[in-house]
């Protein structure tokens, strides 16, 4: 693709990542082996060959159904696990001249909190639940060399009635919530540090729809005032229409098409991809 | 007769070993090093870890003393002491000038410590992180990473449900601006005792089989808030006994329809006051 | 402004034994700053198809289509990446489909401002200009703060044309924008369009009515016999 003028660095860019489930062998490193599942070693990759780009202000969105690899890539960039190939690299980070993967665990775990959010699809998995939606957030701030308990609190606070949780349950736990507070709340702590890349794993599955369609409005909302970039995977074509410009599907631990949203959906090129827009109800 | 045990209880390649700890803990201060916590007549959880240290530093020069919760004659600090005189002959004193190691459970004296005397301290529960992690691996990997937010939200918590902290003993701090410790269940009082310290102070888990230090003249910093800070108890009244203001006093509840009565905790301080007010010295 | 060289369009129906489908063929033509082309032609003959194709919500076959930006030169479009397409999108190039879809959840002055938040205005600047426009397109003040789901077509059609062109885009592409609505709906839109193009807006309309059609465009594209560009001249 010709760009007539590259002057804007993407925010992040992915080049050939790749996990890998299991001991690898010589078989499984051969790259014209095209099936996700070593004979040899049972080894299964996650996730392979995956180049993608996010740019600031824009969401990208991951399609694909269940075990497609998406939450393999999420995690990955997350560095909730690490990849067995290929780098990543953000441009608040040394200007993306580094590679994520390679950096230190203090490193990392200030570009976690710093320079990433993350939303899970299970809101255990994001959240304390025993302590309140207000600490939740504070938590993230105090991981940033926040020390002031009233700064913090005003924060939290401001950014908790943002996703329009009623004051009165700020200091409530999030065991107390519904599913859909409980995600809210989820992307308040995503966002207290005001990330410049937020990842989104199907955050509404799961979700009654009239609550899914408020969480979606949320996200949207974020996007226009903070302008921030977002990946956001999910398996809901409808998702994928209503928040990203632009979309990768994946199929089978790879990218099989990607382009411009609309384009994705009005005039799908790879097999996979006509299959799963003609399978919208 | 000659005595069926080792001198103080332990073999030596026991108290090798946790006299390696030891020297370890020393280099880094604040940091739990795992050691092979021996079998003693003791039951876990009633002061193994403080003992096995007291077992492996004494030679027979040693004086030692022995309280709990600063009383010299509990149940608990006599036997252990008892325990130490049968397998070891050393002197014991309850002055704590005159000791030169002090084990102790819960409670640091309130007669100040000199250099070239050990402190110590009995620890149930030597990990600060583990009320919000219980995996072992994770808290150590929390520890090299200097990933100590959550103790940090917990008092945040408390600060926003009750309006202070109120953690009142075990009150976690940062020694030497790197690890966090729980300094174990001593009051508030006693914690800035451990900051720049003239004395070693040793912490051991016996059933948690950890040992960490702070080496004299190190900075220990209570964990707070730049609008919360770390506050120590305050007492309405003096101790009945002794008058002191300066030591940390247990409520003591009378009789039904009596007052309740503040007196010295640490026994030996307050006696030692006693005696000075008797012979007119105060 | 416009140049389409030889484009193609041809879907691979993988689903139905991968048979191959041509929307259009071949297509040359070309189109001069400020002037308006009508694509004509019998139903399925690919007019929609073209639109998107410049669009880009159909990925063109084969064939060049040659856009004079204002910012960035003549450019091709069937080879930009898609962060420039989105750019052009916002900036230079509104697209009106056929088909009434509007996001959901959003009361219809902010769907109308929302191109313009997407180039740096401020809320109330967007929403002073969407709220013209509106009027403009005669949507009664009531509505604007409801959600436009509960439009009639003919009120959703206008919604969907504000927000195309709040932005005064240089290329307009129009496909069936009067279909929903009455006759004097529709007259306003072609005083609109009419106005747009006298301000210099380059168009390329769809119309199912030849005489609306009329009453705009300078040269017509028939895609029944597309080697012709026939002058057409108003009545």
């Amino acid at each position: 693709m010709i760009n007539p003028v590259s002057h804007e660095e993407p925010l992040l860019r992915v080049d050939n990542l790749g996990k890998r489930y299991g001991t690898g062998c010589p078989w499984c490193d051969v790259d014209e082996a095209e099936d996700r599942h070593c004979v040899y070693c049972g080894s299964v990759w996650g996730c392979r060959h995956i180049d993608l780009e996010v740019f600031s202000g824009e969401i990208l969105g991951i399609v694909g159904e269940s075990g497609s690899g998406k939450t393999s890539l999420l995690r990955c960039l997350y560095f909730d696990e690490l990849p067995t190939q290929g780098s990543a690299r953000l441009y608040p980070y040394h200007e993306g001249t580094v590679n994520i993967f390679e950096a230190s665990s203090q490193d990392r775990r200030a570009i976690r909190n710093r320079f990433m959010g993350m939303v899970y699809q299970n809101p255990l998995m994001g959240l304390r639940m025993a302590f309140s939606s207000s600490g939740n957030v504070a938590e993230k701030l105090i991981a940033a060399n926040w020390f002031h308990v009233g700064s913090m609190q005003k924060r939290a606070t401001d950014l908790l009635s943002v996703m329009e949780i009623p004051l009165s349950r700020i200091h409530d736990a999030p065991s107390t919530f519904s599913g859909g507070m409980q995600q809210r709340v989820q992307i308040a702590r995503a966002l207290a540090n005001h990330p410049p890349l937020l990842l989104l794993d199907e955050i509404t599955s799961g979700l009654d729809l009239s609550v899914q369609a408020r969480v979606l409005d949320l996200i949207r909302r974020i996007q226009r005032e903070w302008h921030i970039g977002m990946i956001v995977v999910s398996h809901d074509l409808g998702v994928i229409r209503l928040l990203t410009d632009r979309t990768v599907v994946m199929k089978d631990g790879k990218i099989v098409e990607q382009g411009l949203t609309d384009q994705i959906l009005q005039d799908p090129q790879h097999a996979f991809t006509q299959m799963l827009v003609h399978s919208l109800l | 007769m000659k005595s069926p045990y080792n001198f103080a209880y332990l073999d030596e390649g026991s108290k090798k070993e946790v006299r390696r700890a030891v020297l370890k803990a020393v280099a880094i201060p604040g940091f739990q090093v795992p050691f092979g916590s021996r079998e003693l007549p003791i039951g876990r959880g009633w002061g193994t870890g403080g003992l096995q240290l007291t077992l492996s530093l004494i030679g027979p020069t040693d004086r030692i003393k022995v309280i709990d919760q600063g009383d010299d004659d509990s149940v608990n600090a006599v036997s252990i002491r008892n325990l130490v005189v049968a397998t070891a002959h050393i002197e014991t004193t309850d002055m704590s000038d005159q000791a030169t190691i002090i084990q102790s459970r819960h409670r640091i004296p309130d007669e100040p410590l000199r250099p070239g005397q050990i402190l110590i301290l009995q620890v149930p529960q030597p990990e600060p992180l583990r009320p919000v992690e219980p995996r072992e691996r994770e808290t150590r990997r929390m520890h090299a990473e200097r990933d100590y937010s959550a103790v940090w939200l917990g008092l945040y918590e408390d600060i926003v449900r009750f309006g202070q902290i109120t953690t009142g003993a075990d009150y976690p701090a940062v020694v030497h601006h790197r690890y966090m410790i729980k300094p174990t269940p001593i009051p508030r009082w006693d914690l800035p005792k451990l900051h720049q310290a003239p004395f070693l102070t040793l912490f051991g888990a016996g059933r948690e089989r950890k040992i960490y230090a702070i080496p004299p003249y190190t900075d220990v910093e209570p964990v707070a808030f730049e609008d919360y800070g770390f506050e120590t108890e305050k007492f309405p009244v003096a101790c009945g006994l002794c008058g002191s203001r300066e030591a940390y006093l247990d409520e003591v509840l009378g009789a039904v329809g009596q007052d309740r009565t503040y007196q010295c905790s640490d026994t030996a301080y307050c006696r030692k006051r006693r005696d000075q007010m008797e012979k007119g010295n105060i | 402004m416009l140049e389409v060289e030889t484009l193609t369009k041809t879907f691979q129906l993988a689903l139905h034994q991968n048979i191959t489908v041509t929307a259009f063929n071949n297509m040359s033509f070309s189109v001069e700053q400020g002037s308006c082309l009508y694509i004509s032609g019998p139903s399925g003959s690919g007019k929609s198809s073209l639109l998107k194709c410049i669009y880009r919500s159909y990925r063109p076959t084969k064939g060049c289509i040659w856009y004079q930006s204002r910012e960035y030169g003549r450019i091709d479009l069937t080879t930009l990446s898609e962060r420039w397409i989105i750019r052009l999108r916002r900036q230079e190039i509104r697209m009106v489909s056929q088909f009434l879809h509007v996001i959901p959840r959003v009361p219809a002055i902010d769907v109308v401002a929302e191109p313009l938040l997407l180039l740096g205005e401020s809320l109330e600047d967007a929403r002073m200009r969407a709220s013209a426009w509106l009027e403009r397109l005669a949507i009664p003040s009531h509505l604007w703060d409801a959600y436009p789901q509960t439009f009639s077509g003919g009120e959703k059609q206008r919604i969907n044309l504000a927000r195309a062109l709040i932005t005064a885009p240089r290329l307009l592409l129009l496909d069936e924008p009067t279909s929903a609505l009455d006759p004097h709906s529709a007259g306003v839109v072609m005083e609109i369009l009419r106005d747009l193009k006298d301000r210099g807006t380059t168009m390329l309309t769809i119309f199912h009515d030849d005489r609306l059609a009329l009453q705009l465009q300078d040269r017509q594209l028939n895609l029944a016999r597309p080697e012709k560009t026939e002058e057409m001249k108003s009545i």
